[in-house]
């Protein structure tokens, strides 16, 4: 390679004047928020936690996602690029689809007169990762003295675009502090050995060092007719305007891109890469159009492309962003959850869901869970419909493999696998190797069946909040009619009168093959008198589609009325003296067993006590009847609420984690500060805090969309109606203020909860009315602002402000 | 509650294999039957290290070598390739200074010779070169004779802690030199004191779904444990976690995998559990090295 630097030939036939007048040296003063509640800082370098730094720190947008690993690498690096949908199907018995590992395009080396950069050689002078949540930007400073006492400061960047999802962005700034050296970046991607590619016969590559080049690499998943094309293009320009020189060395497998300059003392030198991805899922020709795609990026520039993506995100924390006064720490974890919740879903792709790790790391396969209606989806309902529209069609998408699952176990209507992947088949293992040894048996997939309600409940929820009659005409009702039909065949009308669904597993998991989970069976009650109401609908307003309906799934006037019938006649434990339900048949005989007695702890109790012994004790893993207090909240009598909190609270280990967070939303509910703030506390902290490695294989994307829940649904206090919302706020004594915005039909509610008062103002095109802790009522205006003032009881009445 | 996470296949990049760290073994006796236990370990260790065994005593008057080998209970057959390094003066002090002037040293002695152990403590010598925290040592409990002492089985305890990773290597490379089966234990206690460490992985906290949260704490576990431990990579650990007091949950799994040797690290101090340590020591019924970790 020649050393020597050349002068850029400017091309703007090719847009490499464009490209290279958009040198970015300035992007971390543009692009870079001073909040620290918007930021996520990584402090120094600990080895040890380099996955779960990868983790927390991983970009995406729904289509794809990139952990945030070193560039360079190191002993503990696990580079990995994950695009939502593509699976890969092992052939090896007993293997389930799992999330494909793409090849890692971030990796970037960096030479120093043929010495490498390295973390681990040498002395590390300041380096940190900053992820700005607010942009959706992973930043990296490193400041470095090598053995040969160089100082090398490097700033870097990646995006993964919200606005033009196909697209990565990828920025390397040098600077050579206190030498003169050539400096050398090789940057490439490799595919692993388990994956088969194309060659493309009629690729040439460019090596003139002005214009950037385009490159191609293809893949196949294995099992499955997915290919996958990544386009590449970098370039190194000098802040002098230098260009580097460029070597090329690309095969079938493998793209190498070496760019090499002289730095001049104190000058910049920047590498940018934009990495164009295209999937045979959504387009025939993946290759072209990764090609194409770069090349129509090419004459806007990388800043270009960077301002786009900070611009898509701007109106997305419009309609999502909580604040919450008076705790910054707590502040910064809702930032959190919202950045990954955001960055998990694809409103443009309904044919995938998210996993529950999202898009951040290969635990739990990239499988979807119940995770995603219950947990993350009212995130998306209430700060932006499309998304969650997109998350429901792949259930609608999926229905037909629901309906299969159902037949196959011998059950009508469609029966949800607990698992599922790309197929919408049933997804879970059959067995696990235990950690004390013993090969288990996973019943989940053919007993922890409430998921099928759990989607019904979303979708009812989706549409009453946005009013999203086409999607619910079209395809909600349908899985409605469908899953209240499943539940009509699961259970059996025994001889006391009364519907029991037997060999369920609850969200309790500890406790399996129970019959008459509390959860399970109010859930499916209630699933089917949607089914019957949601009959009715179509019948009334959209009777065609009722017509094409009931033709194609035979639904009689017969079965509708059954189904009401069932659902009154669901078994429930409940007992008119104490308001408790029985978790299930039989829970109120098991071993009490005094949780306390086991702190403090830093492990689940099935950890500490065994598989087989948790399940003769009465310790519930995660909200099981306080979950169906929740959901279920306006149709259980509000004595049933608290007590039922009160009595399992103390029994939970909350061994998931999806459990603080429904227990700061009750808490909160009822009135029980201490509760809430140390349950929120608990929520806040499953990603964030020193949580020994718990992180290391994705973040956990429903205990963020649980924390989210908790604020809005907990400490909002807020509750849907058919005609409106209801606010009852219960704000922690420290906090000053609590503020969310929600859509409404075709409004944006802003509201701002103060200990002493509670104002809203509608945006947007409609009235709504809102109701304050039942109170006083308010039909708000568009661009007016209401407040209602505490009370010695209550709220004063709402009154108009301007 | 105890047995493997058997297909554990976790690919990381791991640190290439260093050269071998012994090159001495040290073998203090003083003539006591107990101590004679630690020979067939000391020979077994320095055969496999291909390092020069010192058998270190001490005594006022050098005697005639026979005398010596007799006092010391040894055979002339065991002697081949020996080095008899007589000194003077505290019995543990010049344990120490040759463990401090031999390079790649590694102390292999028993417990307690001739009197009991006075409760958990050891023998005097050994609680004295203990409190130096020499980088490796491998004390030997000797009720249990090991007469013709095979390293087949390797028991490596680990709480998780990062401090605790070095330990993995010295495991590790025993195992490839005697072509032994390595066992990774992790007790999961209610509270790892030291689990708060950066970069501590314990038993989890949350295990939303068993069939994936496993495999992903397992895959986690070795990853960490390899790459910063520096084993070689073609290295297999089958990994067992169990639950209960970390001591005598080491203890008893070594016995019931009849391990031949416990490695675990060594924070050089009893202070934080007092006993944990110990009681592998002494009721685990194999030889334990420690590897001390800062």
């Amino acid at each position: 390679m020649n050393h020597s630097a050349s002068q850029p030939q400017v091309d703007t036939r090719h847009g490499a004047l464009a490209y290279a007048e958009a040198v970015p040296s300035i992007l971390p003063a543009l692009f870079r928020d001073s909040d620290p509640t918007w930021l996520l800082v990584e402090e120094g370098f600990t080895l040890a936690r380099e996955h779960e730094v990868e983790s927390l720190f991983a970009i995406a947008n729904g289509y794809v996602g990139n952990r945030g690993c070193l560039a360079e690498g190191s002993a503990l690096s696990a580079p990995a690029t994950f695009i939502a949908g593509v699976f890969e199907h092992p052939q090896t018995p007993g293997a389930v689809p799992q999330l494909i590992t793409l090849p890692d395009w971030a990796g970037v080396r960096i030479w120093i007169s043929d010495e490498p950069l390295s973390i681990e050689r040498g002395q590390v002078l300041e380096h940190r990762r900053v992820l700005d949540l607010r942009r959706g930007m992973l930043w990296r400073e490193w400041r470095h003295r090598d053995p040969h006492g160089r100082i090398t400061r490097i700033v870097a960047c990646r995006l993964a675009s919200l606005s033009d999802r196909h697209l990565l962005l990828h920025s390397v700034t040098l600077t050579a502090e206190n030498y003169s050296s050539v400096v050398r970046f090789e940057s490439s991607i490799d595919i692993d050995s388990g994956s088969m590619t194309f060659p493309m016969p009629d690729w040439k590559p460019r090596r003139s060092p002005e214009r950037p080049n385009v490159l191609p690499l293809v893949l196949r998943t294995p099992g499955v007719e997915v290919n996958i094309a990544f386009g590449v293009m970098g370039q190194l320009v000098a802040s002098t305007g230098t260009v580097g020189e460029r070597e090329i060395d690309a095969d079938e497998r493998r793209i190498v891109e070496r760019c090499e300059m002289n730095a001049e003392i104190g000058t910049e030198c920047h590498l940018h890469r934009l990495i164009s991805i295209f999937t045979s899922r959504e387009k025939p020709r993946p290759f072209e159009d990764a090609l194409s795609h770069l090349n129509r990026l090419l004459p806007r520039g990388i800043a270009d492309a960077a301002s786009s993506h900070v611009s898509e995100w701007q109106p997305r924390w419009q309609t999502a962003d909580i604040e919450v006064v008076g705790d910054d720490s707590l502040q910064r974890a809702l930032r959190f959850a919202e950045y990954h919740l955001i960055s998990a879903a694809n409103p443009e792709d309904g044919r995938v869901s998210i996993g529950a790790r999202a898009l951040t790391g290969s635990a739990y396969k990239g499988h979807v869970f119940w995770d995603t209606e219950i947990y993350m989806l009212p995130f998306f309902t209430f700060t932006h419909p499309p998304s969650a529209r997109a998350l429901l069609e792949y259930r609608y998408h999926t229905l037909d493999a629901a309906r299969a699952k159902a037949r196959a176990a011998g059950f009508r209507g469609a029966m949800y696998p607990w698992e599922s992947a790309d197929t919408g088949e049933e997804t879970t293992p059959k067995a696990i190797i235990t950690p004390g040894g013993e090969v288990m048996r996973v019943l989940n997939g053919e007993m922890e069946v409430h998921i099928s309600a759990d989607i019904a409940y979303g979708i009812w929820q989706y549409w009453n909040v946005t009013g999203d009659e086409e999607f619910f005409s079209q395809c909600g009702a349908e899985i409605i009619l469908e899953t209240a039909r499943f539940w009509a065949s699961r259970g059996t009308m025994e001889s006391d009168g009364r519907y029991h669904i037997r060999h369920v597993i609850g969200p309790d998991e500890y406790h399996e093959d129970v019959d008459d989970n509390a959860y399970t069976n109010l859930m499916a009650a209630w699933n089917l008198r949607r089914g019957a109401e949601t009959a009715s609908l179509l019948q009334s307003r959209w009777a065609g589609r009722w017509r094409e309906l009931a033709d194609r799934l035979q639904i009689t006037e017969e079965e509708l009325k059954t189904w009401s019938k069932l659902a009154d006649s669901m078994f429930t434990t409940f007992d008119q003296q104490t308001f408790l339900f029985e978790q299930f048949q039989g829970y109120f005989a098991k071993e009490p067993a005094n949780l306390k007695s086991y702190e403090p702890r830093s492990v689940a109790m099935d950890v500490i006590l065994g598989h087989e012994r948790i399940q003769r004790t009465n310790i519930v893993k995660q909200a099981d009847v306080v979950m169906a207090a929740y959901l279920l909240w306006d149709e259980m009598v509000p004595e049933a609420r608290g007590a039922n909190f009160r009595y399992y609270e103390s029994r939970t280990g909350h061994g998931s984690s999806l459990s603080p967070s429904i227990h700061a939303l009750m808490a909160a509910r009822l009135g029980d500060g201490h509760l809430a703030q140390q349950y929120v506390k608990q929520a806040s902290e499953i990603d964030l805090g020193n949580n020994m490695g718990n992180a290391a294989g994705g973040v956990h994307a429903a205990a963020l969309g649980g924390l989210w829940q908790a604020m809005v649904f907990g400490f909002g206090g807020l509750r849907t109606q058919r005609d409106g919302i209801c606010l009852a706020p219960n704000l922690l004594s420290h906090w000053r203020r609590l503020s969310f915005p929600l859509q409404w039909r075709k409004s944006t509610v802003h509201i701002s909860i103060e200990p002493s008062a509670v104002r809203i103002a509608v945006e947007g095109g409609e009235p709504v009315r809102v109701r304050l802790d039942a109170g006083s009522e308010v039909i708000a205006a568009p661009r007016q602002e209401y407040m209602a003032d505490r009370a010695q009881a209550g709220w004063n009445p709402w009154r108009m402000l301007h | 509650m105890t047995a493997a996470i058997p297909e554990w296949n976790g690919a990381v990049e791991r640190r290439k294999t260093k050269p071998r760290t012994v090159e001495n073994v040290i073998l203090p006796l003083d003539g006591q039957n107990f101590s004679q236990s630690a020979i067939p370990i000391a020979r077994e260790l320095a055969r496999l290290h291909g390092a020069t065994l010192h058998v270190v005593y001490v005594g006022e008057q050098a005697a005639a070598a026979q005398d010596t080998l007799k006092w010391l209970g040894l055979k002339s057959s065991e002697t081949r390739g020996v080095v008899m390094d007589h000194r003077k003066g505290n019995p543990a002090e010049r344990v120490i200074h040759s463990a401090r002037d031999l390079p790649r040293a590694l102390i292999v002695m028993c417990t307690h010779t001739g009197q009991q152990m006075n409760g958990e403590r050891f023998g005097a010598v050994a609680e004295s070169i203990l409190l130096t925290k020499p980088e490796r040592i491998v004390l030997v409990a000797p009720e249990p004779d090991h007469p013709a002492w095979k390293l087949r089985s390797i028991l490596l305890a680990h709480d998780g802690t990062p401090a605790c990773h070095p330990a993995a290597g010295p495991a590790a490379e025993l195992a490839h030199l005697a072509g032994a089966q390595i066992i990774a234990l992790h007790v999961a206690t209610r509270r790892n004191p030291r689990g708060e460490e950066p970069g501590s992985l314990s038993a989890p906290r949350y295990v939303d779904q068993p069939q994936h949260e496993w495999p992903a704490w397992a895959d986690e576990f070795m990853s960490r444990m390899l790459a910063m431990g520096a084993a070689p990579s073609s290295m297999h650990f089958d990994l067992v976690v169990t639950g209960g007091q970390p001591g005598s949950e080491v203890a008893q799994v070594a016995r019931e995998r009849n391990a031949d040797l416990v490695v675990m690290g060594w924070h050089g101090h009893w202070d934080h559990d007092p006993s944990a340590t110990r009681v592998v020591i002494r009721t685990s019924g194999c030889p334990v090295f420690l590897v001390y970790c800062e």
